[in-house]
């Protein structure tokens, strides 16, 4: 598993080393998880952040192969699944649309620029939001309101602190 | 195929990895069953980094709270430090506060049970000498303190006032050795000056040594000083010996003259009995009936007549009665009365007889069993003059006493008579 990590991460000019891929991802379920846990009096702004997206984003656009982004994202899904009450695959779907999203249009677009990385944080947010409704509403069967503006309102969110995330796990960026 | 497997590969997997999920989705939800093993996988892939991050956050916090923020756990310690010793600053000040409440509440209830004129004062300072046994109080001239006045507290005398200043005065204590009080001890009432010896000590001088004085008998003052009302617990009796012309009696200060703190200056005194003077509460008070009239000398047959017959004898030696039935004036009166009576009744008349002629018989009627014999001319009996002399007469002019009283045994039929009547 850790070759097939190691290969899936090594294969561009830029490369992550493949504990720290790994780090990336158990630190995002973790804080996800347990943030609201550690810090109660920030539980509702902990809430507002979707740590196991960012990442998934980032480590997609790192990677410049839809298969390798659609792996990750079904990864971090089903892991992000395995950590809820929820039936296992409704994050694992939503995360692996967006992976394979994010890794194609690294090969249309410059996904480098802040701008670009906010704009498609905030679409990618937006598109797994909407994802996620959709799917329990057909899958599920359950009667949720999509709510706009608290998504368009997190999308701005999660666009800003994609922001200092990536440009922390850049630091650990190495160029092949 | 193979171009087009290539060509699509991306969206192939994709869609195949949308479909095994939903797969997975539709057996969740179509069986209602668990899919535990990924759950596994995933829990144990989280828990143990979990525990690393909740071991390392208990760590942190543990730092923060026992060394990091000891720092202001300090600062706080200091304050709090600060503030007990200022709360128990203050609770002295309230405890002093109800002490001298207490103390003043004292003071207050004995200025009304003494008859002395009183003022509060309090004690500000003391004698710069040791030697010299002097407190300075807080009332001066200008509070119409003078010079002489004496200085008390409820335990007893103080002092007396030796010099005045306007906001201020300097009180001489009993017990320096200058000082000279007048006293008088309580039980065998002797008189003697109290001279004070220093540190809470005094000696009396001028008691004779004939006086029966002892350990923790009281000492009052007798007012012979001009200074001290009469009255006030001065001192009491530490040990007495016999001297060579005067008892050497030492004694201790009633009053605490080492915890002055508040004290009365007498502003116009007033002698007033010593204490034991004064009946004791719920103690009966006897009253003794008024002795009728032959018990007083066993001539109320003779005065009956005088007094019946408008003034027949002479004016001046008739015996005057009071409202109660009682011979009004001295025992010397008396016995003058009787002797002109006897006189009269012999003929004699005083001042005229020539030296050597017989003199009248004093002892007329008189018995030795202690009475006046029933010989009683029958024309100074007059009907009418009332009853007591006639029991009088029969039983002897002179009834037996009662033991240790001037009344007449009890008359048959009333024995608490004689004991006179006792009220509570």
């Amino acid at each position: 598993m850790q070759a097939s990590v190691k290969q899936l991460v090594e294969t561009d000019i830029n490369r992550l080393r493949p504990w720290i891929a790994i780090v990336a991802v158990l630190g995002a379920l973790l804080l996800q998880a347990y943030l609201p846990l550690l810090l109660p009096l920030f539980s509702s702004y902990a809430n507002m952040a979707d740590l196991p997206l960012l990442v998934t984003i980032y480590l997609a656009l790192l990677r410049r192969s839809p298969v390798a982004g659609l792996s990750i994202g079904m990864g971090v899904g089903l892991a992000q699944d395995s950590l809820s009450d929820g039936p296992i695959g409704m994050y694992g779907i939503v995360k692996t649309i967006i992976g394979y999203i994010c890794s194609s249009l690294t090969q249309v677009i410059a996904v480098e620029p802040l701008g670009t990385r906010v704009i498609l944080v905030f679409g990618c947010y937006l598109i797994h939001q909407a994802v996620f409704w959709i799917m329990e509403r057909v899958l599920l069967g359950q009667a949720v309101a999509f709510l706009w503006e608290r998504a368009l309102f997190l999308g701005v969110i999660n666009a800003l602190l994609a922001l200092l995330l990536f440009r922390f796990l850049d630091k650990f960026r190495e160029r092949i | 195929m193979e171009t087009l497997l290539a060509r699509y590969r991306n969206i192939t997997v994709l869609a195949l990895a949308i479909f095994a999920q939903l797969l997975l989705l539709g057996y969740q939800i179509r069986s209602d069953r668990d899919v535990r093993l990924i759950r596994v996988w995933g829990v144990t892939a989280i828990t143990p980094v979990a525990r690393v991050v909740h071991g390392v956050h208990e760590s942190a916090a543990a730092l923060w709270s026992n060394y990091i923020w000891l720092r202001g756990a300090r600062q706080q310690n200091e304050r709090l430090r600060a503030e007990i010793g200022r709360l128990k600053l203050e609770n002295q000040a309230l405890r002093n506060t109800l002490g001298a409440t207490e103390r003043l509440k004292v003071l207050a209830a004995y200025q009304q049970n003494i008859l002395s004129e009183t003022m509060v004062a309090s004690v500000i300072g003391a004698g710069a000498n040791p030697n010299s046994r002097v407190i300075f109080l807080d009332k001066g001239a200008g509070s119409g303190v003078k010079t002489g006045m004496a200085v008390i507290t409820p335990d007893g005398i103080v002092g007396r006032v030796q010099s005045v200043f306007p906001g201020s005065s300097l009180v001489q204590l009993i017990d320096d050795t200058n000082s000279a009080v007048g006293v008088i001890l309580e039980s065998s009432r002797a008189h003697g000056i109290l001279k004070g010896a220093g540190l809470n000590e005094g000696r009396i001088d001028y008691v004779p040594n004939e006086e029966k004085v002892g350990p923790g008998e009281k000492v009052y003052t007798s007012g012979e000083d001009r200074i001290y009302p009469k009255g006030l617990l001065a001192a009491i009796v530490l040990e007495c010996q016999q001297g060579r012309d005067f008892k050497e009696i030492t004694v201790r200060p009633a009053a605490r003259l080492d915890r002055l703190e508040e004290v009365l200056v007498v502003t116009r005194g007033v002698h007033q009995d010593l204490p034991d003077k004064v009946p004791k509460p719920g103690a009966p008070e006897v009253l003794l009936p008024p002795p009728p009239i032959e018990d007083r000398d066993g001539l109320s047959g003779l005065v009956a007549p005088r007094t019946a017959a408008g003034g027949a004898g002479p004016a001046s030696s008739a015996p005057s009665l009071t409202a109660d039935g009682s011979i009004a004036g001295t025992d010397a009166d008396r016995v003058k009365r009787r002797y002109e009576e006897l006189g009269a009744m012999q003929g004699h008349k005083f001042g005229e007889g020539a030296p050597g002629s017989k003199p009248p018989d004093f002892n007329l009627g008189w018995s030795p069993q202690g009475g006046i014999a029933p010989r009683r001319p029958p024309a100074a009996k007059p009907a009418g003059s009332g009853g007591s002399t006639e029991g009088a007469g029969s039983a002897g002019s002179l009834a037996p006493r009662v033991p240790g009283t001037n009344a007449p045994p009890p008359p048959p039929g009333k024995p608490g008579a004689a004991a006179g009547s006792v009220r509570p």
